[in-house]
């Protein structure tokens, strides 16, 4: 059995905003996260604004996409990052922020990986490969909402969120090995020695006495 | 026939044992192949070298090498293993253990390096490089790889504004991305700061503690006690010439950043060093200290009550400027306009915002700490010797904290937009006074500030204290004494403490470095005098002699409130013309 844990994120870096609103309001950021058997995993960030929070993203990270991503980078330094993508709909004032993370979960030995998850949080498991969990943060116009959701690689299962060995939150599942057993080679082996011990038996054995 | 059918099924078996591994051997995974991305940082700052072996710091952005760990194979590679040095530097780590790297599974290991305390003295830019070292199995067995990679390691002075490449850079946050570890520049817990803070409260401000909580007619207070310390110290504003310059490929921007111990003992800063310097002491002194950055500038800043004010440090002094330095609460309103610009993104005069150096969130929350510094006991002395010469020490009155306590500003900031004015600004003619007093006799004439009481010739029976000036609203004040005929300022000193002798006076004084006033040059003299009754008086005085007589300019205060009033007295003096 292989035991698998999922290393998950920190905060979004799509929903800070540096300065100050005139009003204190709810931003909404929805992170999906989805996990492949070998701890790999795709992310897509998806944050809708008020106006004002709108206009302040285009000044920080609007015109310098780049800034985003060094940002992302610095964020998820722990993590190995591709692919990044930033999608912006003005008319919806929607920006939805994608990457791939290579690293995201680690297998730490006899069958299992961890990761950590962001402090706090308290996952709730919605099925056997469906984690999701919510966190909120103040930030300088008010109050940032996150809903994670976090989807495990197909077979994984007995996932449970507990602690690592330097206390941070982990969220851990189980999963098959993906390399598998090498049934060929145990199929040969077998043959090989019954093969042989039936052989030596022919040979070696007492032939039946004759009747009477 | 038994025999007979064990042996055919015993062929039967390795007959199928035979095709089953040759299956296997035709259809196994390729062996397991690690390939690695190794990413080295260009350059470390030897002063935030506590920061880089932190890898909670930042949500880990400071490593030193990030090394990607990728199995490109079709089987797994077994206990990889990673472990780093520095050669000269850092030792061997112990090796982090990855039990297993699947086919197609990838590892990053992060290196952050526990540099020693010794690089809070290393000056000089040096090269060095870190060893990368990695084991693991795979099916041919144990195997081992080994890279080098090479880094600056920038000495203690240098703050690197970014790393990123000039083809990366498209504005300021990526020509300043670098910056947030300026706040390992603010030392709050260095012992020399730490000491002088200590001394501080207890000699100049008479015991008064500051801190976060504390009546912000103290911090006024205490702000204006450093400011007047570093004038009097002759600390002055080393202009623009450390600006940010390019300094190659590997760190783009880069600037020489004294520590804020070499700066209080050092004679000159930067703005960015007063600014560090001026953050340090507010620190260690409990308060909440901010920096806040520019493009072309850096300025302090507290946090009180809530409201940020900001405060203008260069306003200290600009060498070759004599005397015409900026009164503190100058200081304050211009660092509040300041301020308030920066809230609103800069101007071409201060430079467009980068960003607010909360220090004690960085030190505190972020972990951007300072560098481990060493005391220096010599360091302590001469922060002794300059508060003795500033303070006249030397005396025995042990009731000057005490009333210096008593004596806290009642003009302080009763909220962070108001100037805390620890005493009414001289106005008038801008140069210090607000009416020029001429000597009856045409001995000397000085511009006075508005308000003050003027009293010539207040002694009958000593007439050469030719006038006494004062200021009303506190104890601060100007004396003016005249010799006709005593060449000697010796000769005229004498006969000055004569005269406090006899009124039952004690008087000790130190002579210091000659200054140059209007052209002038006068003998300088930082002493007290102390009265039975209890009255004790600090000052600082001026002494020029010339064949035709010796004339005497002292600037006073009671006892432990000179300091913050002394860049107004001197103003004063400034305008003070003897006469031929």
């Amino acid at each position: 059995m292989r035991m698998t844990v999922v290393a998950l994120l920190g905060v979004s870096v799509l929903a800070g905003a540096a300065w100050a609103q005139n009003a204190p309001r709810v931003q909404q950021e929805d992170l999906d996260v989805t996990i492949d058997a070998v701890g790999n995993a795709t992310f897509v960030d998806k944050v809708t604004r008020s106006a004002i929070d709108w206009e302040q993203y285009k000044s920080n990270y609007g015109g310098n996409p780049s800034l985003l991503k060094r940002d992302l980078q610095h964020q998820y330094s722990s993590m190995e990052l591709r692919d990044i993508s930033l999608t912006n709909d003005e008319m919806n004032r929607v920006s939805v922020l994608s990457w791939k993370a290579q690293a995201t979960a680690q297998y730490i030995g006899n069958g299992q990986w961890q990761g950590t998850i962001p402090k706090g949080a308290q996952a709730t498991k919605v099925n056997e490969t469906l984690w999701e969990f919510t966190t909120s943060y103040p930030d300088p116009g008010g109050i940032t909402q996150e809903s994670f959701h976090i989807h495990l690689p197909k077979g994984a299962r007995g996932a449970e969120q507990t602690q690592n060995e330097t206390g941070e939150a982990v969220l851990r599942y189980t999963l098959p090995d993906p390399a598998g057993t090498p049934l060929l080679l145990y199929v040969a082996v077998i043959a090989a020695i019954l093969g042989a011990a039936l052989l030596l038996a022919g040979f070696l054995g007492k032939p039946a006495a004759p009747r009477a | 026939m038994g025999r007979t059918i064990l042996k055919v099924s015993g062929a039967a078996l390795l007959a199928v044992a035979a095709a089953a591994g040759a299956a296997y051997l035709v259809n196994r995974p390729a062996p397991g192949k690690l390939t690695l991305s190794i990413e080295t940082k260009p350059a470390l700052m030897s002063a935030a070298y506590k920061v880089y072996g932190n890898r909670a710091v930042g949500s880990g952005r400071y490593w030193l090498s990030k090394v990607v760990l990728q199995n490109e194979g079709g089987a797994p590679l077994e206990n990889v293993t990673t472990s780093y040095r520095i050669p000269g530097l850092v030792d061997w780590t112990t090796p982090t253990t990855y039990p297993r790297i699947l086919p197609g599974q990838t590892i990053v290991s992060l290196y952050y390096p526990q540099l020693p305390d010794s690089l809070a003295t290393r000056t000089t830019t040096t090269t060095e490089h870190v060893e990368l070292r990695i084991e693991y199995a795979d099916r041919r067995g144990a195997q081992k790889e080994s890279r080098q990679m090479d880094f600056q390691l920038r000495g203690r002075n240098d703050l690197i504004y970014t790393t990123l490449p000039e083809s990366e850079i498209l504005n300021v946050q990526d020509l300043y991305e670098n910056t947030d570890l300026a706040a390992a520049f603010v030392t709050p817990d260095d012992p020399v700061i730490k000491y002088f803070v200590a001394q501080l409260e207890s000699k100049a401000m008479g015991g008064t503690l500051v801190g976060a909580g504390a009546d912000p007619r103290e911090i006024a207070r205490f702000m204006a006690t450093v400011y007047a310390f570093e004038q009097l110290s002759g600390i002055v504003y080393a202009g623009t010439e450390g600006l940010p310059e390019k300094s190659g490929s590997s760190v783009t921007m880069i600037q020489k950043v004294r520590l804020p111990r070499e700066v209080l003992l050092g004679g000159s800063g930067l703005c960015i060093e007063l600014a560090a310097l001026f953050a340090s002491i507010s620190e260690a002194a409990g308060l909440d200290p901010v920096i806040f950055m520019t493009t072309i500038h850096a300025f302090p800043g507290l946090k009180v009550n809530n409201e940020l004010v900001g405060f203008e440090a260069t306003s200290v002094g600009i060498p070759g400027m004599g005397q015409k330095r900026v009164p503190f609460d100058v200081a304050l309103k211009r660092g509040m306009e300041e301020k308030d610009i920066w809230m609103g993104g800069g101007n071409r005069q201060i430079g467009q915002r980068i960003m607010m150096l909360d220090l004690h969130y960085l030190h505190h929350v972020s972990g951007i700490v300072p560098p481990e510094l060493p005391d220096d006991p010599a360091a302590r002395q001469k922060i002794d010797e300059i508060l003795a010469r500033l303070l006249g020490e030397g005396r025995n009155d042990q009731r000057a904290p005490a009333q210096a306590a008593r004596s806290a500003s009642t003009q302080g900031p009763r909220a962070a937009r108001s100037p805390p004015a620890a005493t009414p600004a001289p106005s008038g003619n801008g140069n210090g006074g607000g009416n020029r007093y001429s000597d009856p006799n045409g001995l000397f004439s000085v511009a006075l500030p508005s308000g003050w009481r003027v009293n010539p010739y207040p002694a009958a029976n000593f007439k050469s204290l030719a006038l006494q000036a004062f200021d009303t609203g506190s104890t601060m004040g100007v004396t003016v004494l005249v010799f006709p005929g005593v060449a000697s300022a010796d000769d005229a000193v004498a006969r000055v403490r004569s005269f406090i002798t006899a009124q039952g006076g004690q008087m000790s004084s130190t002579e210091q470095q000659p200054v140059t006033n209007n052209g002038r040059q006068y003998r300088q003299f930082y002493g007290g005098t102390r009265y039975p009754q209890g009255t004790s008086i600090d000052w600082v005085t001026y002494v020029r002699s010339v064949p035709q007589g010796t004339v005497i300019f002292s600037l006073q205060a009671r006892q432990g409130q000179l300091v913050p009033v002394l860049p107004r007295l001197r103003q004063i003096f400034a305008t003070f013309e003897p006469g031929a």
